[in-house]
């Protein structure tokens, strides 16, 4: 089998031109080679047949020559002309080559032996002869009917022993093309018989040796419709075959490998992109949002600035020293909302506003909030969203220490803990249960409050934008124990996230 | 792995099948070529040359006779790098043994070997081939105004007293009886030694019968220059005689066969005493079954091998016999069904 394994590595690493070739080449030389064989076995038969009845022709020629011999001698005779000399002379020469192409050895072959007594025989008669045709042209009458008497009598004889030796080996001849013809009838059968089991041979060279190359061809197109389908999850066998179609294989394979990386690329660089730009519409939607709600809220600002500044000058003229400074701390919380919604600004000046809301509030509400604030300064300058504490505080305010019958307590906390900053927004007011606070951090808050207190932006707003400030989810969160317990707002804010962002 | 199976089954088949065509291939050609070999066997079979090329020329009646005496002629003359052809066996025309004769001197042959006879154109032509330095060989029949060199055969004067003995054996004759004896005979050739043969026949029974007994010897002369006219002159004896003879003697195997059919035609059996020549399994079975008394056999292929000793000792030496003797056997009865045996079982 290690011959065979080794061949048939040797076949597959063929080109596909070669293993054609090859193909072709060996039906070919059998066809050719069996017909070869037919030829050569026919060839010797013909050769048989030729020797065969050689020997009768030669045999007749012998016997024409004699005669001619004796015909040109009897011409002589006759006539005595040179003619016939001439003639005598010529037959007389071919029949002694004749002769000297018979057999004079013993044999022990009555045939070859009859030869060597014609042959004998033959010199006698032409001694005769000659000396008959001597004797005419001594015109010794007496003498040369005598010889032609004798030659006559001699060539009867030899005419006979030729003719024997002829229908002996004509005999011998049938004999022997019996034996031909039987042969030549077996040698039918068994040509027939070759040519078959060559075909049929043929055939399976055929069938075996195309099939090794268009197996792998098919499996290609297969292969090929497959992809063709969409399926892209599939490897063409080579055979380890070196050909053509195995090379075409070996390329159809890495193409797919290919195509299959560049469709997991493309997935995604377009996941990458589509998030991005989700991104990036829903920090334009949410811009846009508070934008509009900033305009919606910006015709009372503008207004009001202005007749907040009008109301200050003139409270001043009057000498309403705190009416002035109230009237400016709103026209300040104003200006902040006016300038800053659409820019990040720093801690520092969200606490600012936070303080200018706490005022105005105090003013309004006659001191009953009573605001605490515990901020380690170093963390003013952090870069956060504008308006974010502000409405927390406003929340506190109005969800947790409105309407309170104790004193309501507020309590502003900025401090650094561990590798984070925490923004704390405290209240000892009304507290929130855990449906609440799961409601406020998704959104579904209570809005009847709104118009009254608020400057329009609420806690949803808030969390979302601190979401895609930094990029992260959870910043925020809230903590109550329960009614009547206060409220803490969280923001924890990591000093990688704002690393990241600078 | 199941493709790969499958695979190397295919292999099998094709491999299998080139396998077979190659068998069938060789085998056909030998087949042929030795079909063909054995017609050339035929055509041209130069086995063997030879030194000396002799002729044996007899008559064409007798045979088996002949047959025995040229294999045994051919046997020996292999041992002397010899070879004997018998002339005249393969021709289209049937010649008698003078023209075979000129034939044989014509071919300039080494050495002749004839059933010789008395007749004078035999003579001249055996005068002719010893002066053409051709040894001449006369066998069971000699001629013997010819200056042939060596005669080969049965002594007639013996052969003649071994009838007689034979007649004795099986004829019982009172006094004044008569005892007549029929000797066929070979009318053409003229043969001295078929006259020595009745010489011998009848001196041994002057012996061995009473002087009173009237012994008459009858040659009768079987014409056997055409042919089958041996067989209807033998019929004439039983249509054509009144009596029969006591006994029929018979000079040669194909009178013998003769003889014995016409008896078993004639329904005479055991009223007339047959005595036979030769040995062929015919006569053995009619001597087996006592309608031929009993038979003379002679070592034919002793006669050939003396026939071809006798050539090569003439070519080789000066000094040669001119008579050399062949045993001959009486065969009876009993010999007859032991020798039958013999031959089936060979």
């Amino acid at each position: 089998m290690a011959i065979s394994t080794k061949i048939k590595e040797r076949w597959t690493n063929y080109s596909l031109q070669i293993k054609l070739v090859i193909v072709f080449i060996s039906t070919i030389t059998l066809i050719v080679g069996i017909n070869i064989v037919l030829f050569f076995n026919i060839n010797i038969m013909i050769k048989k047949v030729d020797n065969i009845y050689i020997s009768n022709v030669t045999l007749n020629q012998l016997s024409g020559a004699l005669n001619d011999v004796q015909e040109s001698m009897k011409e002589y005779l006759d006539t005595k002309s040179s003619d016939a000399l001439e003639e005598y002379y010529i037959s007389d020469q071919e029949y002694k080559n004749l002769l000297s192409h018979l057999n004079d050895k013993i044999y022990d072959d009555e045939m070859l032996l009859t030869e060597k007594n014609i042959r004998e025989i033959s010199y006698n008669y032409l001694k005769i002869v000659d000396r008959t045709i001597t004797a005419k042209r001594g015109r010794d009458v007496e003498q040369y009917r005598a010889y032609y008497e004798e030659a006559t009598e001699k060539y009867d004889k030899i005419n006979m022993l030729i003719y024997s030796l002829n229908n002996e080996k004509f005999k011998n001849n049938n004999n022997n093309y019996y034996v031909l013809l039987t042969s030549l009838n077996y040698l039918e059968l068994i040509n027939i018989a070759m040519l078959i089991v060559a075909a049929l041979i043929d055939i399976i060279i055929i069938v075996i040796l195309t099939g090794t190359i268009t197996r792998p061809l098919k499996e290609l197109t297969i292969a090929a419709e497959k992809v063709a389908e969409g399926n892209f999850d599939i490897t063409v066998p080579v055979h380890g075959s070196s050909d053509e179609v195995g090379i075409l294989s070996n390329i159809f394979n890495h193409m797919i490998i290919s195509i299959q990386n560049y469709i997991i690329q493309t997935k995604k660089s377009m996941e990458l992109e589509s998030a991005l730009k989700e991104r990036q519409l829903s920090m334009e939607t949410h811009l846009k949002d508070a934008q509009l709600k900033y305009l919606q809220a910006q015709i009372n600002p503008h207004f009001l600035f202005n007749t907040l500044n009008a109301g200050a000058q003139l409270a001043m003229l009057e000498g309403a020293d705190k009416t002035t400074i109230f009237i400016e701390n709103m026209a300040d919380f104003f200006r902040y909302n006016l300038k800053k919604i659409n820019e990040d600004t720093t801690l520092g000046e969200e606490v600012k506003l936070v303080d200018t809301y706490i005022y105005i509030l105090n003013v309004r509400f006659g001191g009953e909030i009573n605001y605490k604030k515990n901020i380690d300064e170093t963390l003013a300058g952090i870069k956060v969203p504008s308006m974010i504490l502000q409405p927390l505080v406003e929340n506190a305010v109005n969800y947790g220490i409105r309407g309170l019958e104790r004193p309501g307590i507020i309590e502003l906390s900025i401090y650094k803990n561990e590798n984070k900053i925490d923004i704390s927004i405290w209240d000892n007011g009304n507290g929130m249960t855990e449906d609440g606070i799961k409601n406020a951090l998704a959104g579904i808050a209570v809005e009847e409050h709104k118009s009254a207190n608020s400057n329009g932006i609420g806690l949803k707003n808030v969390i979302e934008r601190l979401e895609l400030y930094f990029n992260k989810k959870d910043l925020l969160s809230i903590k109550s124990d329960g009614i009547d317990q206060g409220t803490e707002v969280l923001i924890e804010i990591e000093y990688q996230d704002l690393m990241d962002l600078a | 792995m199941k493709s790969r199976i499958k695979i190397e089954k295919k292999e099998y088949i094709y491999l299998g099948s080139i396998l077979i065509f190659i068998v069938i291939m060789i085998l056909s050609m030998i087949y042929v070529q030795r079909k063909l070999s054995e017609v050339g066997n035929i055509e041209s079979k130069k086995s063997k040359q030879y030194e000396n090329h002799y002729v044996l020329i007899t008559g064409n009646e007798d045979n088996e006779f002949w047959e025995s005496v040229y294999q045994g002629a051919k046997k020996e003359a292999e041992l002397h790098n010899s070879y004997v052809e018998r002339l005249g066996n393969n021709l289209v025309a049937q010649l008698d043994k003078t023209e075979l004769l000129e034939i044989a001197i014509d071919a300039n042959v080494d050495g002749i070997i004839i059933d010789g006879d008395n007749e004078e154109r035999m003579a001249a032509l055996i005068n002719k081939a010893v002066d053409n330095d051709i040894p001449v060989v006369t066998v069971r029949d000699d001629c013997t105004n010819s200056k042939r060199q060596t005669y080969v055969g049965i002594s007639s004067y013996n052969l003649g007293r071994e009838y007689a003995n034979q007649i004795h054996k099986t004829i019982q004759k009172e006094n004044d009886e008569k005892l007549s004896i029929c000797v066929l005979m070979d009318s053409f050739t003229g043969d001295l030694g078929q006259d020595i043969v009745i010489t011998g026949i009848r001196e041994r029974l002057a012996e061995l019968y009473d002087s009173s007994i009237k012994i008459e010897i009858e040659g009768i002369f079987v014409d056997n220059s055409t042919t089958f006219s041996a067989e209807e002159r033998i019929r004439d004896i039983f249509i054509e005689h009144n009596q029969l003879p006591d006994a029929l003697i018979c000079l040669t195997s194909i009178y013998t066969k003769c003889a014995y059919q016409a008896v078993v035609d004639h329904n005479k059996v055991g009223d007339i005493v047959i005595l036979g020549y030769y040995d062929t399994n015919a006569i053995l079975e009619a001597v087996s079954k006592n309608i031929v008394q009993s038979t003379i056999a002679i070592d034919t292929e002793e006669m050939g091998s003396l026939c071809v000793t006798a050539l090569s000792e003439i070519q080789r030496t000066e000094y040669f016999s001119s008579y050399l003797a062949v045993e001959a056997d009486v065969i009876e009865e009993k010999q007859a069904k032991e020798l039958l045996e013999n031959n089936t079982k060979e």
